[in-house]
């Protein structure tokens, strides 16, 4: 259960990762421009920035203002230079981003020294005494010496517009040569800024009767990174693989659990196919006692680790396919190649005696023929017109097949190597059940030449008794005397292979025995090729 | 237990991979203030301020209305520019003077604050003719720059030299201590030499100028004229529209200072036939009993630095009759 849960969590975890990192990437991922907006204070009509907030998150920045009602200004100055032009009047300062999209502004309150009438304003300072105006003293004494007519015109405004409401206007930046840019119009002006070295500072300000508190908005172009897309979803898809592998672990070493039960029926399957021999009885028992033990084990150890179980049948079957080759081909043709031991040891060709060795190569290659349009019998093609033909002249040279299968020398072998082969036709049968309806009619085709049935005949086919044993041998049933195999095979191997039988009937050909398959399809290709030549 | 303990590794991993997601908020990282003061104006912007001048001043011109000037003259050049518009209005067609707006030389003061005062070294309006010293002055932050003056540079001099327009040029007050002579020392020194002439203890102090020889032989001129039917006393004391100064590249100063010169003649049992120019100013040609004449004198001297044995030169001057009264 907790091996379980945790694959589970381990899949669950790599998902989360994956839908992370591409959140990272889609949802979350941030904007092509940033932008951000702030506005003024309510009953102040300028906003200033400060240095550094122009070029704060780009090189390019686009600065909007808007305002509801009238003109509306931006100016951009030294910052020193606007701070001085705004002086003590109230306004906003942009100090920065409060998050992604809005400005970090800070209310700043009229001063009231450097003009008499501010005093009497009551009305404006609470609204303002939030907020702490220290930063303005430097700009008021720049401009207090300065106090000419011209201070007092751009105050009187500032003070009008709190109290009496009467014809002054808010100050107007508008022109002022203290700017080094500006854009003026109505409701909603932009102006574009690369950054420069040195302290600057734009100025929006709401000109006219009535203005109304301006808004500004800096946008600026962002480089967007993903740095999380890649390493989320690798991660991620890292740890969804290994909470899956796990889980088919799990499953799998649960299914083998219950597969092992049925165990019984495999033994009981080959009763009705015929009568078992004492020896095939005496094993089916061993079997049965085997798979009880075995069960038992499991029972025992249920937590132990799948994986382990397939693995000395796989390396054992390996074992198995190895030597045949080794024993079939090494007695018949010394000179063989690769190619041609593959096929050899499943057809009756390979049962040619060593003494055809010395025979000529031409032979040889006629027997090698032979053989592989043996194996080939079930692509119903080749069979009328070229199987006659190559038959019809080796028959001399094959003649002595029939006479040496008798004393070739591992009678046990040669008897599942039979079995083996009809398994391979039968396989290829039910594989191609789609085209050729009839799997049997092959081999009697490939009977009708001499040699080759010859030798199998004698072996298989007469009587019913060993074709059961055949069949039986064909479903990994051990061999009657395979030394190794009744031992480690019999608990796993026909489990496996009998398993899909039951529910299916088209695997098992093709999984119980791996090899005979690949075999099949290489001795076609020669077939085509010869007609080819001819 | 070991569930609960994994979910909530897991649980402060995915907090801390979102933690991970979200990029800090960008700071403001603004240029230190530096520590040299850069010029109050760019280039671009002191041109521009010409512009504007020169913008105002053909309007004005234009319509010989000396309030149109007040967006962007002011002090000594707004009340010469209001007489040469009464001379004009009086026939004069060369009363006014040509005041070009295109720069040759700009000399912009390191301030940040105010007032500021920016002096510029006109192209000659004319061929053959001198270029101008233009001094303009911003009183405050909201105000704008103002032509405060115009001088006409005496031909010859050759203006010291001053830093280039990106660098600036240090504002110098009109009390400063690190040039030979203090701004407003500059004038009453000047003053006393024209008062005393030779017999000044200045006279070395300052190199000789057409303006101080313009100046004597006027006086001289009329004291021919009135001879011996009436007097004549001439005053000069320094304008209450003041000095500016710039400083310049070797640590001396350009200084722009006002004088003026009251020159009161009183007539005996005779009238004075009196020339165009104060007849305009005066509306009558002929006075029998008395005379004023206000002039207003602009100066600009090139002060050398404290320590320096130099002489102050006379760079240039403008020296213009601004009233005149008389029965």
């Amino acid at each position: 259960m907790i091996q379980r849960a945790l694959a589970t969590l381990l899949c669950l975890v790599g998902v989360a990762a994956i839908a992370l990192g591409v959140a990272s990437a889609t949802v979350w991922r941030a904007d092509d421009v940033l932008v951000a907006t702030g506005s003024a204070a309510p009953g102040t009509t300028m906003i200033v920035t400060d240095p550094g907030v122009l070029d704060l998150a780009a090189d390019e920045v686009t600065v909007t203002a808007r305002a509801r009602t009238g003109r509306v200004v931006i100016a951009l100055g030294r910052t020193s230079d606007v701070e001085a032009w705004v002086g003590g009047d109230a306004h906003t300062r942009v100090t920065g981003l409060a998050d992604w999209h809005e400005l970090a502004t800070e209310d700043v309150a009229a001063a009231p020294s450097p003009t008499p009438p501010a005093d009497g304003e009551e009305g404006e300072a609470p609204a303002d005494g939030e907020v702490p105006a220290d930063g303005e003293p430097p700009a008021d004494e720049g401009e207090a010496p300065a106090d000419g007519e011209a201070p007092a015109d751009g105050e009187a405004p500032a003070d009008g517009e709190a109290t009496d409401g009467g014809p002054a206007l808010p100050p107007d930046p508008t022109g002022s040569d203290l700017w080094v840019d500006e854009a003026v119009g109505r409701g909603e002006v932009t102006f574009d800024w690369t950054a420069t070295d040195g302290r600057w500072s734009v100025l929006v300000a709401a000109t006219g009767a009535g203005a109304a508190p301006p808004t500004i908005s800096l946008a600026w172009p962002q480089e967007v990174t993903t740095p999380w897309l890649w390493p989320g979803v690798v991660v991620g898809g890292l740890l969804l693989l290994a909470g899956i592998a796990w889980w088919v672990l799990i499953v799998v070493a649960t299914r083998r659990r219950p597969a092992a039960e049925p165990e019984p029926e495999p033994a009981e399957l080959p009763v009705p196919a015929g009568q078992l021999t004492r020896r095939q009885l005496r094993e089916l028992a061993e079997k049965q006692q085997q798979t009880r033990r075995t069960r038992r084990e499991r029972r025992d150890v249920t937590s132990r680790f799948p994986m382990l179980v397939p693995g000395p049948s796989r390396r054992a079957e390996r074992a198995r396919t190895q030597e045949r080759p080794e024993e079939a081909a090494a007695p018949t043709t010394p000179a063989a190649t690769p190619a041609v031991p593959a096929a050899a040891p499943t057809t009756p060709a390979a049962g040619t005696p060593a003494a055809e060795a010395p025979a000529s190569r031409r032979l040889r290659r006629r027997a090698r023929e032979e053989a592989e349009a043996a194996a080939a019998p079930t692509t119903p093609a080749p069979t009328p017109t070229t199987a006659p033909e190559p038959f019809g002249t080796p028959e001399p040279a094959a003649a002595p097949v029939p006479t040496a299968a008798p004393d070739d020398g591992a009678g046990e072998e040669s008897a599942p190597r039979e079995g083996r082969r009809r398994l391979r036709l039968r396989g290829r049968a039910r594989r191609g059940q789609g085209e050729a309806p009839a799997p049997e009619p092959a081999p009697p085709a490939e009977e009708t030449p001499a040699p080759e049935p010859a030798a199998e005949a004698p072996a298989a086919a007469p009587s019913p008794a060993k074709s059961a044993d055949a069949w039986r041998r064909a479903w990994g049933l051990p061999p009657v005397s395979g030394g190794a195999e009744p031992e480690q095979g019999p608990a796993q191997t026909p489990a496996q292979t009998w398993y899909p039988v039951a529910t299916t009937g088209t695997p098992p050909a093709g999984g119980s025995e791996a090899e005979p398959t690949p075999p099949t399809t290489p001795p076609t290709p020669p077939t085509h090729g010869r007609r080819d030549d001819r | 237990m070991r569930r609960t303990a994994g979910l909530a590794a897991i649980g402060a991993l995915l907090v801390g991979a979102l933690a991970a997601c979200s990029t800090p908020l960008p700071v403001p990282q603004p240029d230190a203030v530096p520590a040299a003061v850069p010029p109050a104006l760019s280039a671009d912007q002191a041109e521009d301020v010409l512009d504007g001048v020169a913008d105002v001043l053909a309007l004005a011109d234009e319509a010989r209305d000396p309030a149109m000037l007040e967006p962007r003259v002011t002090g000594p050049a707004a009340t010469i520019r209001a007489v040469e518009y009464t001379l004009a209005g009086a026939g004069d067609e060369d009363a006014l003077t040509a005041i070009p707006a295109a720069a040759q030389t700009l000399v912009l003061p390191t301030t940040d604050t105010w007032p500021r005062t920016v002096m510029v070294v006109t192209e000659p309006p004319e061929d053959l003719q001198a270029p101008l010293l233009l001094t303009l002055v911003q009183e405050s932050p909201r105000a704008q720059y103002r032509l405060w003056s115009w001088v006409r540079l005496f031909p010859g001099v050759s203006m010291p030299a001053t830093t280039e327009p990106g660098i600036g040029s240090p504002p110098v007050a009109p009390d400063a201590e690190d040039l030979a002579v203090a701004p407003t020392e500059v004038v009453n020194q000047y003053v006393d030499l024209l008062t005393n002439r030779d017999q000044s203890p200045y006279a070395a102090a300052f190199t000789a100028d057409p303006l101080r020889q313009g100046i004597a032989q006027t006086r001289d001129a009329f004291v021919g004229v009135v001879g011996a039917n009436g007097s004549l006393t001439e005053t000069y004391q320094p304008d209450a529209a003041g000095v500016q100064a710039i400083g310049t590249a070797d640590g001396g100063a350009i200084v722009v200072a006002t004088i003026r010169t009251v020159t009161t003649i009183s007539l005996v049992d005779s009238t004075l036939k009196i020339g165009d120019q104060t007849a305009a100013l005066l509306g009558t040609d002929t006075v029998a009993s008395s005379l004023e004449i206000q002039w207003l004198s602009v100066v600009a001297f090139a002060v050398p630095p404290a320590g320096s044995d130099e002489p102050v030169e006379v760079l240039g001057a403008e020296h213009s009759r601004v009233q005149v009264t008389g029965s």
